[in-house]
């Protein structure tokens, strides 16, 4: 990490230097932009490096070249994007979407796009009120009851089924009570189950288009896994929960 | 609640201590400053005594409630 400190910049010994981190991300998104309307939109790529890649470091705490009134003011500009973007991409997909009455089989998608800014909000709001190690928990239960009161009412006539089915609950369970005990491997295991569900049922597939109703599970349930994952990743460094 | 700041004052009184240079003391930028004495931005309890470890004073020289605040209400 000391690499990406001393390219970008940053702050060391507790003083602020000038950062680079601006002028690589303006470089990026520009070259991205150009490349992506003249060559390919994979190029894209570069562009979006260069929009969320600092602050993606900034909030993994990779790169620390702000200080606290710099930080209060990119957080009261993340809240302003999240309820502009949110409102402007749900008044175009109302827009577009005039006179049918479907959340989801349509070219623009009102769930995911509910759901896109919804689920991310929800879990940064109660990773920020509890913790990580209660939120992860929490999730975790939350997941795991879901399961059971769905499988115990889909499989209400076939007693063994159900228990068979219960028993998918039990790692859901069992993660939730070592992630206030092992915050760091609870956090390995939830991203690396988030990348066997991925590559499991071809999640891949939701951003291809071949199957645009897996976008909703990656929403629902790995873009959770993969948050309570990261933040138990980082849980270390905070002050264990009463 | 609003806060009423001495940091100008203790800055100026400081052998007339430029805004930069207590930004490097403290390790925050120029513009925090700024906002800081402008009342437009309310530092960390952690910012707030390392302010008042360079001025060396009790953080609540430098930083008062304002008199019209009720505590406790």
């Amino acid at each position: 990490m000391k690499g990406i400190r001393e390219l970008l910049g940053g702050k060391e010994g507790g003083e602020l230097r000038r950062s680079r981190t601006g002028t690589i991300a303006f470089l990026l998104t520009t070259i991205g932009v150009l490349l992506g309307a003249t060559v390919d939109m994979a190029f894209l790529i570069l562009a979006a490096a260069g929009i969320f890649g600092p602050n993606l470091l900034r909030e993994f705490g990779w790169l620390r070249d702000r200080d606290e009134f710099q930080t209060e003011a990119a957080r009261r500009a993340g809240h302003h994007a999240y309820l502009v973007g949110g409102l402007f991409t749900l008044i175009l997909v109302i827009a577009r979407e005039w006179g049918s009455a479907d959340l989801d089989d349509n070219d623009y998608s009102a769930a995911i796009v509910l759901l896109a800014f919804l689920v991310p909000y929800m879990f940064s709001y109660l990773t920020s009120f509890w913790g990580a190690r209660k939120a992860a928990c929490r999730i975790l239960l939350a997941f795991g009851l879901f399961w059971l009161l769905f499988n115990i009412l889909g499989n209400i006539m076939n007693p063994l089924a159900m228990l068979m089915q219960c028993l998918v609950a039990l790692p859901f369970f069992l993660l939730a009570w070592m992630s206030g005990r092992v915050p760091r491997v609870t956090g390995i295991l939830l991203v690396l189950l988030a990348l066997f569900f991925f590559m499991q049922f071809d999640m891949v597939e939701a951003f291809t288009g071949e199957r645009q109703s897996a976008m909703a599970v990656i929403l629902l349930l790995w873009v959770p896994l993969v948050y309570a994952g990261v933040s138990l990743l980082g849980a270390r460094r905070e002050p264990r929960e009463a | 609640m609003s806060i009423i700041t001495n940091l100008r004052r203790y800055r100026l009184a400081a052998d007339g201590m430029t805004q930069q240079e207590l930004a490097e003391r403290v390790g925050v930028t120029r513009q925090t400053i700024i906002s800081i004495e402008k009342g437009k931005y309310k530092p960390s309890v952690e910012l707030a005594l390392r302010l008042a470890r360079v001025f060396k004073t009790p953080v609540e020289d430098l930083f008062e409630l304002a008199e019209t605040e009720e505590i406790g209400r």
